[in-house]
């Protein structure tokens, strides 16, 4: 029987290694997929409560979510293009000029 | 129709005009010619004139439709005109910046409006669904405007390390969120509320998320230590957007933020204060030293950014109308000395080898161009909080509001803060007044740029030297 418990930890995980990707990973592609995950975690763990609690808003919530991550992506693949084109490399390292 | 019916309309009607014309926006920037451009942007301005018009307030009446979800009020409204200000000035400011840089699109200007639109969700929200699409619409437009110089290394840099922190943030955000759904039962803020006095404010999940939901949200507001992005971005960024960005965004972020803890987080107000006393101590303290080391006049600006975010925290820390008057009140006055000063900023031009914005590039330009040493020299001191200008308004009211929660600890720091801020600014003056110049330096003020620095500059001036009448205005509009 799964639990909402089960549910919980399994998103739990999933964003954790979301985030270590994000913040490990020097790779801009990774990097990105990273956060992907963590908001894959965030619809499992609304889909959970939302069954738990009885309640629509949270599978409501989900598509905001999956719609606002796809506008994120066409953006934030814009923007990795245009870095390759002005620095040949997509290295995390490698473009930081900015120190900070 | 329904009363309800009418009420939804009401509830929504600025934004619903604000999307009609922005994608009116969209048309015409087919329509211009390349090097006509910024009419794109002269028409946003006009827009944004007659959606003030029309959704002028009528004070003290209140609109919440779609169940509770969208509320259209004064305060809603006072945040609008304040993102208003900051997009009409920026328009205004960047025509001939954009021009120099070859990045003179139709599409910086639509972007920002639309931004617009995403900031005034955001502080209208009721309900963490439309508060989280409308805070996306503005970060995303952001990560755009601030790559916008796709020729240059260090603009796409800023846009994406804008875009990882950003879309980590809130990522971040999102999941605390998921818990304090599930600790409540409710995205409302209303029903929020009702279930916290209900017994949920004590659940482990609540505290959880809660503090999950609150780092997203000081990653928003640039507060320390979530503020390593916002130098980077600010500097690397073209000016007029980095000007747009440390003060709409901000302002947006401060608003909702003040409607989420006044509305929702209500009955565990006094738990929060002592957090967002500590974050706007730090914020404010970390802020103005690293200021002081900065030796580019756009990354200083940046720092002082992250220094004026944590004086606006005080605001919210009072937790009374004082409280979140005084923010409004210094989000207006920060937008006309801020984009006053980026506006100015992006008109230096180095002739040697050196970065445009270095402080080198200010040596003795009150020789060569007196006038705009005169601009910069009030933009400075108003930003410094030096007394006849609206810079020491918006910290007197902020202060007075954290005596008046009796919380004087807080406001001794940020009299000493205030105080520490002076050094960095006045080395900007000094540079521009007492020193013999190093580099050939341009500085020529094109009329657009003039235009939007004197707006700017007189707004300072009257501000602050007609304090009661801003004062009792905003006072009016938020009771």
């Amino acid at each position: 029987m799964l639990t909402l418990a089960h549910y919980l930890v399994l998103s739990c995980i999933i964003f954790a290694i979301g985030m270590a990707g994000v913040l490990v990973r020097r790779n801009l592609i990774v990097m990105f997929m990273s956060l992907e995950l963590m908001l894959n975690a965030v619809n499992i763990n609304l889909a959970a409560f939302s069954n738990y609690l009885q309640s629509m808003t949270g599978q409501i919530y989900i598509v905001f979510v999956m719609a606002v991550a796809a506008a994120e992506a066409a953006v934030g693949l814009a923007l990795i293009i245009t870095m390759f084109r002005n620095k040949q490399t997509i290295n995390a390292d490698e473009i930081n000029t900015m120190r900070g | 129709m329904t009363p309800q019916a009418i009420m939804n309309l009401l509830s929504i009607y600025p934004e619903v005009i604000m999307t009609m014309f922005g994608l009116i926006l969209v048309v015409l920037d087919v329509m211009t010619k390349n090097e006509k451009k910024s009419m794109v942007g002269y028409f946003g301005i006009a827009f944004l004139v007659i959606t003030v018009l029309i959704a002028w307030p009528p004070v003290g009446k209140k609109f919440l439709g779609f169940g509770n979800m969208v509320m259209w009020d004064s305060y809603s409204f006072v945040f609008f005109f304040i993102f208003a200000i900051a997009y009409s000035l920026t328009t205004l400011g960047s025509v001939s910046y954009l021009k120099e840089n070859g990045i003179l699109k139709g599409e910086f200007y639509t972007i920002m409006f639309f931004s617009v639109v995403g900031m005034m969700f955001m502080v209208s929200a009721y309900d963490l669904t439309v508060f989280y699409a409308g805070m996306e619409t503005m970060a995303i437009s952001m990560y755009i405007l601030a790559g916008f110089n796709k020729k240059c290394a260090r603009s796409s840099e800023a846009g994406i390390k804008y875009f990882i922190i950003g879309a980590f943030s809130s990522g971040i955000f999102l999941y605390g969120l998921t818990f304090v759904y599930g600790a409540t039962g409710s995205m409302n803020y209303l029903e929020i509320a009702a279930a916290l006095k209900g017994g949920a404010a004590s659940t482990t999940t609540f505290k959880f998320g809660l503090v999950l939901m609150l780092a997203g949200f000081a990653f928003k507001i640039s507060a320390v230590p979530f503020h390593m992005w916002a130098p980077d971005v600010y500097q690397g960024a073209p000016t007029p957007s980095a000007g747009f960005m440390t003060v709409a965004p901000k302002a947006a972020a401060m608003g909702a933020l003040i409607r989420f803890c006044w509305i929702a987080l209500e009955p565990v107000g006094n738990m929060l204060a002592l957090f967002f006393g500590i974050l706007a101590v730090i914020t404010m303290t970390y802020g103005n030293l690293v200021a002081l080391a900065q030796n580019n006049v756009k990354r200083m600006l940046a720092y002082s950014a992250i220094a004026h975010a944590g004086f606006m925290l005080m605001g919210l820390v009072s937790m009374n109308p004082e409280g979140y008057q005084s923010v409004a009140l210094y989000a207006i006055i920060y937008a006309f000395m801020n984009i006053g000063a980026f506006t100015l900023l992006g008109v230096v031009k180095n002739k040697g080898m050196i970065d445009d914005e270095r402080l080198e590039s200010f040596a003795g330009l009150s020789k060569t161009n007196p006038m705009y040493a005169l601009g910069m020299l009030i933009f400075m001191f108003s930003l410094a909080g030096i007394p006849p200008l609206a810079g020491f308004i918006g910290k007197f009211q902020v202060i007075m509001a954290t005596m008046k929660a009796e919380l004087y600890w807080l406001a001794i720091i940020g009299g000493l803060n205030s105080a520490l801020a002076c050094y960095y600014y006045m080395r900007v003056t000094i540079y521009m007044y007492f020193k013999e110049p190093e580099y050939e330096v341009d500085a020529t003020v094109s009329r657009s740029a003039f235009i939007t620095s004197f707006i700017g500059a007189v707004m300072v001036i009257l501000i602050g030297f007609f304090p009661t009448f801003f004062v009792n205005l905003v006072k009016t509009l938020l009771v």
